[in-house]
């Protein structure tokens, strides 16, 4: 027999499921560990089973070699708190490809109730609740790689919307290449504590102590009649920095269970809104498929700006995360109209082809993953979300950032005399990232 | 199959441990919620990477020192100061980090002993059964949390 891999199991397990005979109800249901492997879970007790059925569970689950945790069927007998278990939010609608019969025929696409147990990225999964407190619009900045001008396109939007009269926060949650702030703060002028040092104080019971020394005012709002707040990853004077950051991503105990990453950094940035009640917050997330970056994402995002360049490496990686999504309609459908496809280094030869390429394989893109299939005899569409290839306000429709060496290696601290940008070179580079990012703004608060 | 079963041992205590707290025999529930977190964490210890001995315990000497006693080889509440003292013995760190973080009331069993079981009832400390009581269903939480992510 061939050798069972992670990719074929789920799809065994959930073949297994479309056997008749099965009682209704309830319906079973799948556990993934850490590992990868799988059991089915049944919400009820064993005795309430049909044992002749739970024989027939108990072998598809052998079937599953290296990929069964065990031959024990879950149900309620094999937890304390079968309640809390079956009833977490952390299960999802997962939409499982059954692949091809002997005769190569393709079987179709199964829905299973699944409980992804993993050791990080389960946040890529976990959109906020319904009853979220309203907060000011959240835009977040992602890149799968670093060197693509993701911190630079930050730094000139909130100077736009400085200069458009917004107050406006910027958090760095890219810890692990902290230096957000060293593009909009000299090193004097930097805020005694960074968000390393409230996950730790905060760890520990006191990340209220820190919470009023945390932010600084950037002068690169000098000249604008808004400003620019800055949280830093990293606090003055730094020497400890490796060791605060070893420690930073720790789960701390709480009274109603364990506070994981995702819950506290929104805590932070709900606590941090409340202080300083800015129009807008930018969040600088960490690039790649991190943890950090999906608790900015899926979990803080109004809006999520993907910036991408036009290589496979880019639309590899974007198909990899969206393809996450869309086997689980309800967190695709909360995040999809959240993105924004943001088309770095625009080149200056050759640029109309070039982003018409771009545009083209983003709509590829999304059309593929993320937007709903169209039927062929489409009467009525409206109840579908699948926006027009040249739909400029949706999210495949890539607003373009243009390459220009002014900005490389660019520090936006120096005035035009010294060698810094003019205010019309910034407009030229990020004016329609500026421009759409405000009209987004605007449209919510209108 | 080895004779002892930690996390079986853990449920099969809090379970009784309960019907005893319904029938109003504090002592032997509160008795039973010490040995129900014990039997948790040695559990967890295992979950995480500890090796056991042949019966499936823990084992009794210093995996280091074999003239001393494995700093895991005992009861509470020692053992859980000994799991936060000599974190660097559990192999996965981080899984045990989180599940550490499932019992922020460990602290609770500081005034439980198995010396009880020798106590006069007056001289039992009653009103604490609530607090080991909830400590020991943190320790029944974190074992749910072990068991859907395989490790148990």
């Amino acid at each position: 027999m061939a050798t069972l891999h992670f990719n074929d199991a789920l799809r065994m397990a959930a073949r297994s499921l479309r056997d008749e005979t099965l009682p209704e109800s309830p319906k079973i249901r799948l556990i993934r560990d850490v590992y990868g492997r799988l059991r089915y879970a049944l919400d009820c007790s064993l005795a309430d089973y049909p044992q002749d059925e739970l024989l027939k569970l108990q072998a598809a689950q052998g079937a599953l070699g290296a990929y069964a945790t065990s031959t024990e069927v879950l149900s309620h007998d094999s937890f304390s708190d079968p309640k809390a278990v079956f009833g977490s939010s952390d299960w999802h609608r997962t939409l499982v490809d059954l692949g091809v019969d002997e005769d190569g025929e393709h079987v179709g696409v199964t829905e299973v109730q699944l409980l992804d147990r993993q050791i990080t990225g389960q946040d890529w999964l976990r959109p906020p609740a319904e009853n979220e407190v309203p907060h000011p619009h959240r835009l977040v900045f992602f890149g799968l790689k670093g060197g693509v001008g993701r911190s630079t396109a930050l730094c000139m939007t909130a100077w736009g919307l400085a200069q458009r009269g917004k107050r406006v926060l910027l958090i760095d949650f890219d810890l692990e290449s902290p230096g957000l702030s060293g593009l909009l703060l000299p090193a004097s002028k930097l805020a005694d504590f960074g968000v390393v040092d409230w996950l730790l104080e905060d760890a520990v019971g006191q990340g209220d102590s820190v919470m009023q020394h945390m932010v600084a005012a950037s002068p690169l709002a000098d000249t604008t009649v808004g400003a620019i707040r800055v949280v830093s990853a990293v606090g003055r004077d730094e020497q400890e920095y490796l060791a605060k950051l070893s420690r930073a991503y720790a789960d701390v105990p709480g009274a109603n269970g364990p506070q994981r990453m995702g819950v506290r950094m929104r805590r932070l940035v709900e606590q941090l809104e409340a202080q300083e009640k800015p129009d807008v917050v930018l969040i600088d997330s960490r690039a790649g498929l991190h943890d950090l970056a999906a608790v900015s994402i899926t979990g803080l995002a109004d809006t999520a700006l993907l910036f991408a360049t036009d290589g496979a490496q880019s639309w590899n990686g974007y198909r990899q995360l969206f393809a996450h999504w869309q086997h689980r309609p309800d967190v695709a459908q909360h995040v999809r109209e959240r993105l924004v496809m943001v088309r770095a280094l625009t080149p200056k030869t050759d640029r109309e082809a070039s982003v018409r390429a771009f545009q083209r394989s983003a709509y590829e893109l999304f059309s593929e993953t993320l937007y709903d299939e169209l039927p062929v005899d489409a009467a009525d569409n409206e109840e579908l979300f699948h926006p027009g290839e040249k739909d400029e306000s949706a999210p495949h429709f890539p607003i373009l950032v243009n390459w220009d060496e002014q900005f490389q290696e660019f520090n936006p601290l120096l005035r035009p005399e010294e060698g810094g940008a003019t205010p019309a070179q910034i407009e030229a580079a990020f004016g329609l990232l500026i421009e759409r990012l405000s009209n987004r703004l605007e449209g919510e608060t209108a | 199959m080895t004779t002892v079963l930690y996390e079986q041992a853990a449920r099969r205590h809090l379970a009784d441990a309960e019907t005893l707290l319904n029938q109003g025999r504090l002592a032997n529930a509160g008795q039973l919620y010490g040995f129900a977190a014990e039997c948790g964490l040695k559990a967890m210890l295992i979950a995480c990477g500890v090796s056991p001995d042949a019966d499936g315990g823990l084992p009794k000497h210093h995996p280091a020192n074999s003239r001393r006693t494995h700093p895991f080889y005992k009861h509470m509440p020692i053992l859980k100061d000994n799991v936060a003292t000599h974190g660097q013995l559990i192999p996965d760190g981080l899984l045990s980090s989180r599940y550490m973080a499932s019992m922020p009331n460990l602290a609770h069993f500081r005034g439980w002993s198995t010396e009880h079981r020798y106590w006069a009832d007056a001289s039992l400390p009653f009103n604490l059964v609530p607090n080991w009581q909830s400590a020991a269903k943190e320790v029944a939480t974190m074992l749910d949390q072990a068991k859907q992510d395989g490790n148990l």
